[in-house]
């Protein structure tokens, strides 16, 4: 078993139908998965969202959980699924409307709460919101293992898994995102 | 043999992911070139900044939320071991879908309602549906293909929706995540869910039912089939489980046409012809007795297909297409002024306003145009009304579907029409009859698979 103790005690009370179990798993997850879902999705809203989805569709299916990887990497999958639907959904919705409604995260930070700023300093977060647009300017092809790397520090291995691409593809894409991101950063602060 | 070098050796070597061999590769090639090392550098610093941007916290709430969700669904986790036999993948996805298409029709139905009804000149009665509804229909795609929205209404449908292998009566409406607001028609909604550690994504596109159904209800006047006036015409949900029917009385040739353009708006269209089975259609069967006398009417003679879980049993009676069918039959029919049972099926009458034109053999080729997939979509919804009718004592209805002539419907026992038999007798029946050659039918429309190509 893979799984954390502490986290399977949780799922094991959760099956034997304590819900506050599985609510201690939210609490436990929540800001690691939303952090990462909206710079996956650009958006705090669809990253709200997402989240929400993921940990309602684990919980119902937790009986199916065979405990054979951490709940976190299995909650990450079942969101990161949602989130691809999600930029499906996205894109039907910004080719039917002019504008679109997808807000950028760098641009229009969050309001459904504070944001995590560990750098208080102007200079820092003015290279957040850089790295942040220029991230968001990169195809997802190439964002998303990118943010899985750096944000979620998944082995190679574990990227290929969530994103069902082989290894190598994994290598390649992780190091064609870091040049294009150095190019988008330089041309933006020359 | 030394293992070739690319650059993206240079990221992996970053994040520590090269084999031995590659690592000595690596530095070997660092040791002797102070632009890779720079280059080195570079990827190391945007590494670093990316790793430094800030991460947004959940909102305040978010875990409030997620309890009130999993709570508002009612839903439990049950500690029952995964099933021993786990599905296939295909067949997995498939029974979601199946789930997901009865729950659009379910919902669908919904629009047609006598408030949402576009046109005014047609009187509705109750509507019974289920009450946890939206108001939009919701087709299903799975995660392994796009739909774009068009056609009728938007109405769109997977291509995997194959055959019903379990109980389909899953409310849609509580499977679909939690939403706060009326979806728009051409949304995707999504479903998640997890096969084993799998976990699956199903899309529901929103279709608008009731621009469908206005599309159709153009496409019959342009036709000359107009709605009638003046009278009550019923309006009911069979159960939340039906189609979008439309009944019809028209001749062969206005009946091409509509099909002709129902095709071209990416529809599919199937027709029953009802003069045997009244009980399918109890305010056809009355309104034709009340009207010319010529009432449609149950085939007694013919078996009723008994339920076999979702088994499908198209049973037919070609028999009766040649039979006038007695008019006494209109006494088993409800008035058109009763309120629908529930169960019933979902309807607009409508009849031909002008003479019918010569029956012409070519004409009928419109009802051979084939359409893709039909077929298979039409078993599972026509599988809901047959369920939902039969407790009304429901007689088999005939199936004159524009394709899969001779076909023998998987799982049940009987077999469609053939259609040069149809037409023999259509011919027949016209040149035998005094009036008008008109056939009552039902038009069922159904959702359209467009898979985009985009993946």
């Amino acid at each position: 078993m893979i799984v954390n103790a502490d986290d399977g005690r949780l799922i094991d009370r959760t099956l034997a139908g304590d819900n506050r179990a599985f609510g201690e798993l939210v609490l436990r997850y929540q800001d690691r998965l939303f952090g990462t879902l909206a710079h996956l999705l650009g958006s705090v809203h669809d990253a709200h969202d997402v989240a929400q989805d993921a940990f309602l569709s684990a919980f119902r299916k937790l009986n199916t959980f065979r405990k054979e990887s951490s709940f976190y990497s299995w909650l990450f999958r079942i969101a990161y699924h949602a989130a691809v639907s999600n930029r499906r959904k996205e894109k039907r919705h910004r080719h039917a409307s002019v504008e679109g409604r997808r807000e950028e995260l760098g641009v229009e930070p969050t309001d459904d709460g504070p944001a995590h700023e560990p750098h208080s300093s102007l200079e820092s977060r003015e290279d957040c919101d850089l790295v942040r647009r220029a991230l968001d300017e990169l195809s997802p092809e190439f964002r998303d293992p990118l943010i899985l790397k750096e944000l979620e520090g998944m082995k190679y291995e574990e990227i290929a898994l969530v994103l069902d691409i082989p290894v190598g593809t994994v290598r390649s894409r992780i190091h064609r995102a870091r040049q294009e991101l150095k190019e988008k950063l330089t041309r933006a602060t020359a | 043999m030394s293992v070739p070098f690319s650059k993206d050796l240079l990221s992996a070597y970053l994040d520590g992911e090269l084999s031995p061999e590659e690592l000595s590769r690596v530095e070997e090639r660092l040791a002797e070139n102070p632009e890779l090392q720079a280059e080195l550098a570079e990827l190391r610093q945007v590494s670093e900044r990316v790793r430094r941007i800030s991460r947004p916290q959940a909102p305040q709430g978010f875990h409030a939320d997620v309890i009130s969700a999993i709570e508002q669904a009612n839903t439990s986790v049950k500690a029952a071991a995964p099933e021993a036999s786990p599905w296939s993948w295909a067949r997995w996805r498939r029974r979601i879908t199946i789930v997901a298409v009865c729950g659009v029709i379910a919902v669908g139905l919904r629009l047609m309602q006598p408030d949402d009804n576009p046109h005014g000149d047609l009187a509705v009665s109750n509507v019974s549906v289920p009450p946890a509804a939206p108001q939009e229909s919701i087709t299903a795609a799975t995660d392994e293909t796009e739909f774009a929205p068009g056609g009728l209404g938007g109405m769109v449908a997977s291509n995997s929706v194959l055959e019903i292998e379990e109980d389909v009566s899953g409310n849609l409406a509580s499977r679909l995540l939690p939403t706060n607001r009326v979806p728009d028609a051409g949304e995707l909604l999504s479903y998640f869910d997890v096969d084993g550690d799998e976990p699956v994504c199903v899309e529901y596109m929103v279709a608008d039912v009731q621009q469908a159904f206005g599309q159709v209800q153009l496409l019959l006047s342009r036709n000359g089939i107009k709605p009638l006036s003046g009278a009550k015409l019923p309006e009911a949900a069979d159960g939340g489980n039906g189609l979008v029917a439309i009944y019809v009385e028209a001749d062969d040739a206005q009946l091409q046409a509509v099909v002709h353009d129902i095709d071209q708006l990416g529809g599919q269209l199937h027709l029953i012809n009802v003069n045997d089975s009244s009980a399918d259609l109890p305010y056809l069967a009355g309104r034709a007795a009340e009207e010319d006398g010529v009432a449609a009417t149950i085939d007694t003679e013919t078996p009723r297909p008994q339920a076999e879980g979702r088994a499908m049993r198209m049973a037919q009676s070609p028999r009766a297409l040649d039979t006038p069918p007695p008019p006494a039959a209109a006494q088993i029919a409800p008035s058109p002024s009763d309120p629908s049972p529930v169960g019933s099926t979902n309807a607009i009458a409508v009849s031909a306003d002008s003479e019918p034109s010569a029956m012409k053999p070519e004409a009928k080729a419109a009802f051979q145009m084939p359409v893709e997939n039909a077929q298979v979509l039409k078993y599972k919804l026509m599988v809901r009304q047959r369920e939902s009718l039969e407790p009304n004592g429901a007689a088999p209805a005939e199936i004159v579907s524009g394709e899969s002539q001779g076909e023998v419907v998987r799982g049940g026992a009987a077999k469609i029409p053939q259609r040069d038999s149809f037409q023999a007798k259509s011919v027949k029946e016209a040149g035998e009859s005094q009036g008008a050659p008109k056939r009552r039918i039902v038009l069922f429309v159904t959702p359209t698979s467009q898979p985009s190509s985009e993946r």
